[in-house]
């Protein structure tokens, strides 16, 4: 039954790891497992059989026992019967009428042979009965060779021996009632039979299926994660309460879930308004300082790996503090909301714009074909900032703003290279004359000391 | 002619038939009043004596003595039980009619002596030898004999 399990590696590992195995099988996998049906059915048989096995076999010895003994006085008392019967024939050697006294007694009583012998041996009367017919006969001469009934009596006169009786047995009568007893048996044994299936089938029913379907109900929960499956109602109280707390279970799960689930759902939102505000300016709705970082390092670490060049434009409002000063901070945030929507309008091959803080504004323009296009972006912003602004509340504006534009890799190898080149750019763009264009490159690492003041 | 001899303590087989069936038909015999010895008188000359004395201590168990051709008129008072063989003479032949109605047990050779008043007559022509019962003769005389042995014996056709 069990599998031996020499060539299967997990039993040798099992075995290597000291795994706990079963006393019958040292080195065998862990047990089969077998089905709560088949336990109870295999319990059933074995007691069933068990029973009638012992029951069978006391009561068998015991009938054979008395019976046994019972026969054998029977046996004894027809001979002696017999030899009353006989005891004047025997005293004046009267074959013929011992003959009919032992013919009489052992006819009525079914005797297969009988005999009157004289002391000295010689036969005075035999009997002989005549052979029965078909199944009785084989019954009757294989019962008698089996079991040797005989009995013997003298013939006594006033306590002399005057002559021996002989009968012998019919062992057929044995015979037919063993067979009784095995047919009975048999019996029994169907009864028995019927009654275990009955049982089992009835435990089939009551215990073994609703908890299958208690099991594939708890699969399927667990599988779908779906806890709004119920248990039906059992017939059996405890599974019933199994079932029951297993529903309870279940809805609890459900509620938990719904609650876990609306928690996730506020978090969520919660996480991603707070996750927006974290890198994300408020006023212009653009990415902030540090979004702008990480994007930044993002992008420089994946195109400097292709050596792709990348830029970096700082662009500054021109004479913001002025603006903020003379109209109010409301004129000064409406002025960089519209500088922001004028910038982000410009972007039309995706580059990324980000409110480093204050007027001061960033674009990522990764990747670019040349110096050439960074210049051209940053000329398209300049003008997009130039054109006059008509605000209802402040009237007209004219603002312009100063860009100084890094390139990867010509004016830094790295991040803060190039922002320190795009700032530095962005302050001597700043300090131009007037009427001088508002655009200013960054220099090689190398430049920046040497001519820190080239406007 | 007096003989008295202990029973023997084991059985023998009567020697000669006729004299073992005189033997049994003693055996199944009771008397009223139990005679101790048992008187047989016996008539005829060529009686074997002493296998008849030895199947009646074998088959009675008891002290038998024997007295030979008495008497007839003494027969009455020293008789138990009579024998009469054939060739007695037909004084003794005519006693068993004269005893009717006394407990005297009357046995002879020859189906005829039934009719003369005998209860049990032997056939000794017949091989194995062959008796009748005188039943009325016995149910008169008050003695009992065991009716396993009247069985055995045919009853007397002539009997009345």
């Amino acid at each position: 039954m069990r599998r031996r399990a020499r060539h299967d590696p997990r039993a040798a590992l099992h075995a290597g790891l000291g795994a706990p195995s079963t006393h019958d099988a040292p080195l065998g996998e862990p047990p089969e497992r077998q089905s709560l049906l088949h336990a109870l059915r295999r319990a059933h048989v074995r007691l069933g059989l068990t029973a009638i096995i012992a029951a069978a076999a006391m009561l068998t010895l015991l009938s054979v026992l008395t019976l046994h003994t019972h026969v054998d006085r029977n046996l004894a008392l027809i001979a002696r019967s017999i030899a009353y019967a006989s005891e004047a024939a025997v005293m004046f050697d009267d074959s013929e009428a011992a003959r009919d006294a032992v013919k009489s007694i052992a006819d009525t009583e079914g005797l297969l042979a009988a005999s009157i012998e004289r002391p000295d041996g010689s036969r005075l009367a035999a009997y002989q009965r005549e052979p029965k017919r078909g199944v009785a006969e084989t019954l009757s001469e294989f019962g008698s060779l089996i079991f040797q009934l005989q009995a013997k009596t003298p013939v006594m006169h006033r306590g002399l021996e005057i002559g021996r009786v002989q009968v012998r047995g019919d062992g057929g009568v044995y015979l037919m009632y063993l067979l009784e007893v095995l047919a009975a048996i048999c019996a029994c044994a169907a009864v028995t039979a019927w009654r275990v299936a009955r049982l089992s089938s009835a435990v089939e029913r009551d215990v073994v299926q609703p908890l299958k379907v208690l099991a594939s109900l708890t699969r399927r929960a667990r599988l779908a994660r779906s806890a709004n499956l119920r248990a039906p109602p059992a017939g059996v109280r405890e599974i019933h309460d199994l079932g029951e707390d297993v529903n309870a279970l279940l809805a609890e799960v459900a509620s938990h879930e719904a609650e876990l689930v609306a928690k996730h759902d506020t978090l969520k939102s919660a996480n991603a308004s707070l996750s927006f505000l974290a890198f994300h300016d408020s006023l212009t709705g653009l990415p902030n300082r540090a979004r702008f970082m990480e994007h930044a390092a993002r992008a420089l670490q994946l195109h400097a790996a292709r050596c792709v060049p990348l830029a970096v434009l700082y662009i500054d409002i021109d004479h913001f503090k002025a603006i903020n000063d003379r109209m109010g901070h409301a004129a000064g945030d409406e002025l960089l909301v519209e500088v922001a929507a004028r910038i982000r309008a410009e972007m039309r091959d995706g580059g990324f714009v980000a409110r480093l803080g204050g007027d001061e504004l960033a674009v990522l323009l990764a990747p670019i074909r040349s110096g050439d296009e960074a210049a051209a972006v940053a000329e398209r912003i300049a003008d997009a900032i130039r054109a006059p602004l008509l605000s209802a509340l402040f009237g007209r504006i004219e603002p312009s703003a100063s860009i100084g534009v890094a390139i990867f890799p010509d004016h830094g190898s790295d991040l803060e290279q190039l922002l320190a080149a795009a700032d530095a750019a962005m302050y001597r763009a700043k300090r131009r004359r007037v009427g001088a264009p508002a655009i200013r490159f960054g220099q090689e690492p190398g430049e920046t000391r040497a001519a820190p003041f080239d406007a | 002619m007096l003989v008295v001899a202990a029973p023997p303590s084991f059985t023998t087989p009567a020697r000669e038939p006729l004299a073992a069936l005189v033997g049994n038909l003693l055996a199944y015999t009771h008397w009223p009043v139990q005679a101790e010895p048992l008187r047989l008188c016996i008539w005829g000359r060529d009686t074997d004596v002493g296998a008849l004395q030895a199947s009646a201590l074998s088959t009675t168990q008891r002290k038998v003595t024997i007295q030979h051709d008495i008497d007839v008129a003494l027969a009455a008072q020293r008789c138990d039980a009579l024998y009469v063989a054939a060739s007695a003479p037909a004084a003794a032949r005519q006693l068993a009619r004269m005893l009717i109605g006394r407990p005297v047990l009357s046995i002879g050779e020859g189906l005829s002596y039934c009719a003369d008043g005998g209860m049990f007559c032997i056939d000794t022509r017949e091989r194995p030898l062959k008796f009748q019962a005188n039943l009325d003769a016995i149910a008169r005389s008050g003695l009992r004999v065991d009716p396993q042995a009247l069985r055995i014996g045919r009853a007397a056709g002539a009997a009345p």
